[in-house]
């Protein structure tokens, strides 16, 4: 029973931080109709700046969530300004390479940079420290904070998108590039502002990570699949969707793991991922 | 002589100085690096047909790669057969396998089926990690055995004459296909895969047999590899890198061209190699990060590949000589 | 209100307007006619600054537009409804109407805009909180010009209204668009309907593989049988 109770707790934690990183990803695909694979590189780069703020100003990674936010957006509206914004009518095959080829300099400069070492920030605030939520079931702090934080943040972009201004812009963006830029929306601001976004959201996840997981430069990987599968599992375009289909995955990925051995687990979500795309293509929640 | 004709002579030219070239140069790192450019170059040239000619963005072809190369080698090391007919029984297996792997995916479209096969190219890579039979997650390696039956020399030489010879076999096939029925249809299906199936072209059926050559011949070059490096593990073929590699040959190159791959392979190949010597084992990453920023480059000014600056030259080239030539 | 001089326009390799000179007076509706791919959809495209022209400019109350962006042409007034209505199907009636008025921050400006877009189409306001994908295609077109006018525009762009709309609706439409023109706005109207749309218009051109080949007042373009049976000769029906 404790044990059952153990691993809904940590997998609905790791699913928290899931949706999080994959309803970025859902926003700057619905938006642009681009997939983007440095994603989990973004994740990267938010946990390498949490832990260099934290080996150098000893800022704990809950006060730096502000700071990878900020900086991630940068980088989200960078990137597009630079790189995705030139490519916009280039075939598809040249945009993925482009966000391909992102993903490779990024991880490979983090390589280069920092080595291929794995880092944890152990913060005397919250490292180690669990709380007991029943007899023989424990939750790590950073994981409880991790869990909390996703949850807050997933339902303040959920907001963003569905009850403000923007969000609406961001939404006739998604439907109809050509009709939102005849109702004087700028759609270049707009594609600009997704990228922000997605940055943003997976930014919060990389901070709210970095307090329990290993940084290293191959940590994208794992998460930017994963986010894959579960913006399918959810349906492309849709928030909530993606919120639900992160626990499932979350879940999924920590149940399995403690009773199979640990190769097997991302075999089973990519097994997820095409049994999604063949049996019920417009995912959980997503439209047609 | 007309320029065009001149032109066409240009492959037999290559092909000439590509089969001079180690009479003149002699250095074992020279020849390594060219039959990496060749083997490289080939196999890319197979994920073209698909990735470029058809559209069909596959990110998993390390599948082929890594069924090729572990066909002839566990045929090889368990019966003794030479790896020169493993070689089509592994093409045979690959076959196979992208027939039952693309019926459902081909169904798949754009962002969606490349995804897919990312997917299909993990859960093949974990089975063979998990496959004690073939050597599971330490893979295995070939005894030494120089001979032409056992497929192994000491020397680059005969090595560097394999893959040439393979290279310029698949040229001739793809430039075959370009000029058939098949590379029309193939192309309208990249174009636009509705307006190819209300002209009547059976796409499936035309994908379908994209996706048996581009596989087959990942997998003649999987077997080469093997036999090259004479150690395979799921981490050096079956890894999503394999994968990745071929597209960003092509796509550096130009994937509208059958010497897109060709000209990716010898740019990106070399790259590799002497970053490598250059940074040893500090250079962690050097050679990607360049690529990447090629890659970026490439998208954002010259989204048709290399290729579209030698296009470029040869029509500067042209202008010039109809202006000599009195017509 | 409206100057088109001499616009020229490429799609791609072949030239789809060569050389298209038009005016729009004010508190009038103009009526551009022609068959498909007579360069209707692309002159007004070029006008929305959704599509770059080649040569030529377009002038708005005296003021060079041409190529600003399509967002900054409706922040100077104009408006224009695609063709094959493009609501945004997955928003509700309102949220659709809140985008067209998304160049306006001001909420009793929307407020003000909302009544009128009502008072002209008032189905419009029983189905406010449907989504628009699921409204009739005639209902569609009527949310697509309501959404336009939401922006408040001194000129109304409109391709192609009565595309694929039962034949009742339609006559609600062209009476909608005669309001429009009576609460003081320039309409510059699109369409392969020539009686319907001669009947409500003040002015017309004809426009024929992306040159203007007849132009006239209504009253003129209905009368003169030589440039009627000209189109008509070319109409695809």
């Amino acid at each position: 029973m404790e044990e059952i109770l153990q691993i809904l707790l940590s997998g609905l934690v790791l699913g928290l931080i899931f949706s999080l990183v994959a309803v970025g990803l859902n926003i700057i695909f619905g938006v642009m109709d681009i997939v983007n694979f440095a994603h989990g590189e973004f994740l990267m780069v938010s946990m390498y700046i949490c832990y260099w703020l934290f080996v150098w100003f000893g800022l704990s990674p809950l006060f730096s969530l502000p700071i990878c936010i900020a900086a991630l957006f940068l980088l989200g509206v960078g990137v597009y300004k630079l790189l995705i914004g030139r490519i916009l009518s280039a075939p598809m095959l040249t945009q993925i390479f482009a966000t391909f080829g992102l993903m490779l300099f990024l991880q490979n400069l983090a390589l280069f940079l920092w080595s291929s070492d794995y880092r944890t920030i152990q913060d005397p605030l919250i490292f180690g420290k669990k709380i007991t939520v029943l007899d023989g079931v424990f939750l790590g702090v950073p994981q409880l904070a991790a869990g909390a934080g996703a949850l807050v943040i997933t339902g303040l972009v959920f907001l963003l998108i569905n009850k403000t201004e923007l969000g609406r812009a961001l939404r006739a963006t998604a439907e109809d590039k050509e009709a939102a830029a005849l109702m004087g929306i700028n759609t270049d601001r707009i594609f600009a502002l997704s990228w922000g976004i997605g940055g943003a959201c997976v930014g919060a996840a990389g901070a709210l990570l970095a307090g329990f997981y290993p940084i290293f430069p191959y940590v994208g990987a794992v998460f930017c699949t994963t986010a894959f599968v579960v913006v399918v599992l959810g349906g492309f375009g849709s928030i909530a969707g993606a919120f639900f289909a992160g626990i499932i995955i979350g879940l999924v990925q920590i149940g399995f793991g403690s009773y199979f051995p640990a190769a097997y687990k991302m075999a089973f979500v990519y097994g997820i991922y095409l049994l999604t795309v063949f049996v019920r293509p417009r995912g959980l929640l997503g439209k047609s | 002589m007309t320029f065009e004709k001149r032109r066409s002579l240009a492959p037999y030219i290559c092909l000439i100085i590509g089969v001079l070239l180690p009479l003149c140069i002699r250095h074992p790192l020279f020849l390594h690096t060219m039959v990496l450019v060749y083997l490289y170059g080939f196999m890319s040239m197979g994920w073209n047909i698909l990735g470029g000619y058809t559209g069909q963005v596959s990110l998993g072809h390390a599948v082929y790669f890594g069924i090729g190369a572990y066909t002839s080698t566990t045929l090889f090391l368990q019966s003794g057969l030479s790896p020169w007919l493993g070689m089509p029984l592994g093409v045979s297996a690959a076959v196979i396998t992208a027939m039952i792997i693309s019926y459902p995916c081909f169904q798949l479209k754009g962002h969606y089926f490349a995804i897919a096969t990312i997917c299909l190219g993990e859960i093949v890579r974990v089975v063979f990690i998990n496959w004690e039979r073939v050597g599971g997650a330490t893979g295995m390696g070939l005894p030494i055995e120089y001979s032409f039956s056992a497929f192994q020399f000491a020397s680059k030489v005969p090595y560097y004459y394999i893959t040439l010879f393979f290279l310029a076999a698949a040229l001739f096939l793809t430039g075959w296909i370009e000029r058939r029925r098949m590379g029309y249809y193939l192309r309208a299906i990249k174009m636009d895969q509705e307006a190819a199936r209300s002209l009547g072209i059976d796409t499936r059926r035309y994908k379908m047999a994209a996706m048996a050559l581009s596989a087959g011949i990942t997998a003649i070059a999987g077997t080469i590899y093997a036999q090259f490096v004479l150690y395979i593990d799921p981490e050096s073929v079956f890894a999503s890198h394999v994968s990745i590699i071929m597209c960003l040959i092509s796509v550096l190159g130009g994937t509208h061209s059958k010497w897109g791959p060709i000209l990716g392979a010898l740019v990106l190949i070399p790259l590799q190699e002497s970053t490598r010597f250059l940074w040893g084992g500090g250079g962690y990453g050097i050679d990607l990060i360049v690529y990447a920023l090629l890659i970026m480059g490439i998208a954002v000014f010259q989204p048709e590949g290399l290729i579209g600056v030698v296009t470029r030259m040869e029509t500067s080239f042209k202008g010039r000589f109809a202006r000599r030539t009195p017509a | 209100m409206l100057r088109v001089n001499n616009l020229v326009v490429f799609y791609g390799e072949s030239p789809a307007l060569h050389g298209v000179t038009l005016n729009v007076a004010q508190r009038q509706i103009v009526v551009a006619l022609g068959s498909n791919g007579a360069g209707k959809t692309t002159l007004l495209k070029t006008i929305a600054s959704l599509l770059k022209a080649q040569s030529g400019s377009v002038l708005f109350r005296d003021q060079d537009i041409t190529g600003i962006g399509a967002h900054r042409v409706v922040s100077r007034g104009i408006a224009m409804t695609p063709e094959g209505k493009h609501i945004f199907g997955r928003m509700s009636v309102l949220e659709n109407l809140l985008i067209g008025a998304v160049t306006r921050r001001d909420p009793l400006y929307r407020e003000e805009r909302l009544d009128y877009v009502f008072s002209l189409f008032p189905r419009l306001k029983e189905r406010l909180k449907q989504i628009a994908g699921t409204l009739s295609g005639g209902e569609q077109q009527m949310l697509a010009i309501a959404r336009a006018l939401m922006s408040g525009p001194k000129l109304l762009m409109l391709d192609e209204p009565s595309q694929g709309i039962a034949p009742l609706l339609v006559e609600k439409i062209f009476e909608a668009i005669v309001s429009v023109r009576d609460a003081g706005m320039t309409v510059l109207l699109v369409e392969q309907h020539v009686d319907e749309a001669l009947a409500c218009a003040d002015y017309g051109y004809i426009l024929q593989t992306g040159r203007i080949i007849a132009r006239g007042s209504a009253k003129e373009l209905r009368d003169g049988s030589d440039m009627k049976k000209m189109y008509l000769g070319i109409r695809p029906e």
